[in-house]
């Protein structure tokens, strides 16, 4: 069950952050429903034998939950915080700025030519790997004190939202079905495909990984941005 | 119908509708938000923001990395 969220105006964190616990990271974690979806991905990942998807994401969830540990130590209270993002490090600050005053044909032509690179490479191949992973990374790393600017938040309505998470159920449900009727989980089949099967014959080519990798950039620049 | 036509089938029916839904959140007081809006929402704390780009990232991984 998710938390009340608490709106706090206070800027920035306090200067030294308060110490946490294996025992207190843990109970902040199992409180929180991203942090649990984060961990029940990674172990699947991991039973389908891909191991760099299990680190990614588990280092992001305990991250998080150190994070929110550490929040409940200082807020005294297990209320989710809205808008307290707390100061970045001097290089993420610098990297931060840099994105939100970069025009867009000085982020177009990077994209471009990591989507012509990489995707050149084989697929599951070391360097895409590396690649997907490092520029993965590093939008988590700047996306950790929030929005890079400032923008009015809209009300959402929790009619609209149901509906929505009603879409991504299904989906993820379908996906699950197909999934649990292949012959294994790391054996593919084509009578029950998943959307990764779907996707084989188009990003089995070239042209197809540059502009799946051009797609994904844009959809993770649209992401940082919120 | 095989059995991986009603899989594509499917699919598509549930892409069909996140169109239909983002198309409608498109009209005046309408009460279903767009994507843009429900992520932007669903980012306003650190666990929902994290969350969504490391899922961003995991795709990334799933579709491209070993």
């Amino acid at each position: 069950m998710a938390e009340p969220e608490q709106e706090i105006t206070r800027p920035s964190d306090s200067p030294v952050a308060p110490s946490v616990g294996v025992g207190a990271t843990v109970r902040a974690g199992v409180r929180e429903p991203v942090i649990l979806c984060l961990l029940l991905a990674a172990l699947f990942d991991e039973l389908s034998g891909n191991p760099l998807h299990f680190l990614v994401l588990v280092g992001a969830a305990v991250a998080l939950a150190v994070s929110r540990a550490r929040e409940r130590v200082a807020l005294g209270t297990s209320e989710r915080p809205v808008g307290r993002w707390g100061e970045p490090s001097e290089l993420v600050g610098r990297l931060r700025n840099g994105l939100a005053r970069s025009s867009k044909p000085l982020l177009v032509l990077p994209a471009i030519a990591f989507a012509l690179v990489v995707g050149w490479f084989d697929r599951y191949s070391v360097p895409p790997s590396l690649a997907v992973a490092g520029v993965g990374a590093f939008a988590i790393a700047v996306s950790w004190n929030g929005p890079l600017r400032d923008e009015p938040l809209e009300t959402v309505e929790t009619s609209g939202k149901v509906l929505w998470m009603l879409v991504v159920v299904a989906l993820a449900a379908w996906e699950l079905a197909n999934l649990f009727q292949q012959p294994s989980l790391t054996l593919n089949s084509y009578r029950h495909p998943t959307i990764s099967v779907l996707s084989d014959p188009f990003l089995g080519t070239p042209v197809g990984r540059m502009i799946a990798l051009l797609l994904w950039l844009r959809v993770g620049w649209g992401l940082l941005k919120r | 119908m095989t059995s991986r036509d009603f899989a594509i089938l499917v699919y598509a029916a549930i892409v069909s509708v996140a169109f239909v839904l983002e198309l409608l959140s498109r009209r005046k007081r309408s009460r279903i938000p767009s994507l843009s809006t429900l992520f932007r929402s669903a980012m306003r704390t650190r666990p929902g923001r994290v969350g969504l780009i490391a899922g961003w990232a995991w795709l990334g991984l799933h579709f491209f990395a070993r």
